[in-house]
């Protein structure tokens, strides 16, 4: 079997992670070589979008969403602790704030094989991905706005 | 991929993970047989370490976990909160927890096996990893939990 380069190996995931996209109903955008595609909520509630990044070398195949829910600072030490509960309670990947900006990120990289690298494999991942990250980004802004919401309300609703 | 194809990947993913095991200087020191868990020890530096190693078939995952030797006490879980949120935006392929009600911290690392196929030489490498990550990070952690230091003093170390 002829193991496929580098390159042609990224061209592949490209195609598969585009077609998944379109199937989760996401618009994208491809805007240079390094896998940058921007994923929108859907529904009549959107607000704040959700950037897709998706990377992928010889070996590794990286998906990173950046959450536009930017925490207060009054409520940083809260979002901390929301995050780490959170972290616990998925299988994969991790969300992460940045205390300086309040920004929340989503974090998912995964090792894969030549033989592992096929179209179902991709499609899973980014799809458990882009899911876990609606379903977050949706939680954290329900609990910003909602000041009824407590702490203990919030984390029984996540798991 | 049928249950009985499922089970068989997990089955040979457990044999996999005792064989390794029996390969690092660390201490299996009990082996759960109906839960399938692996418990190990690793001594270092005067310290004990526990790790869990187990398989998630579904997910087709081997995960560790390790446990750092120590706990933070309830007054300053938000520090530790605030600890595994920095290391885990540094860290790629760890993911580190506090357990809010414990206090206790752990890291978690995991491996995909597919087809059945979970490598030794990946379990192996997987365990000294995660002793590795644990034994460069337990001491500022530890001085953390203490109050030797302050967090903006763990951040910069």
């Amino acid at each position: 079997m002829t193991i496929p380069s580098v390159h042609e190996r990224s061209a592949y995931i490209y195609s598969c992670f585009c077609e998944a996209l379109v199937n989760l109903g996401v618009k994208f955008n491809k805007d240079d070589e390094s896998f940058r595609a921007f994923a929108y909520r859907n529904g009549k509630d959107i607000e704040t979008d959700i950037i897709v990044a998706i990377n992928a070398d010889d070996e590794w195949l990286g998906f990173s969403a950046s959450l536009n829910v930017n925490f207060p600072k009054a409520k940083m030490y809260e979002a901390v602790v929301i995050l780490n509960v959170i972290n616990s309670r998925i299988a994969e990947g991790r969300f992460h704030i940045f205390e300086q900006t309040g920004i929340v990120v989503f974090c998912n990289n995964v090792c894969f094989e030549n033989r592992v690298l096929n179209k179902e494999f991709v499609e899973k991942f980014i799809s458990y991905s882009v899911s876990l990250c609606r379903e977050i980004d949706k939680k954290l802004h329900f609990y910003i706005s909602n000041e009824e919401q407590t702490l203990e309300e919030f984390l029984q609703s996540c798991v | 991929m049928d249950d009985n194809q499922l089970e068989f990947s997990a089955d040979n993913a457990y044999a996999v993970i005792e064989k390794a095991l029996d390969k690092t200087p660390y201490r299996v020191y009990r082996k759960q047989p109906n839960k399938r868990l692996f418990t190990c020890r690793a001594r270092e530096n005067d310290m004990s370490l526990n790790f869990y190693v187990s398989v998630d078939k579904e997910k087709q995952l081997a995960r560790i976990n390790l446990y750092f030797p120590f706990r933070f006490h309830r007054d300053k879980i938000i520090e530790a909160c605030l600890a595994v949120n920095y290391l885990n935006g540094k860290n790629i392929r760890t993911l580190f927890i506090v357990e809010v009600s414990t206090g206790n911290i752990y890291f978690k690392r995991t491996e995909s096996y597919f087809m059945g196929e979970l490598s030794q030489e990946a379990v192996i490498d997987m365990v000294n990893t995660a002793v590795a990550i644990s034994s460069h990070y337990k001491n500022q952690l530890l001085a953390l939990a203490r109050g030797s230091i302050t967090i903006t003093e763990f951040y910069e170390q």
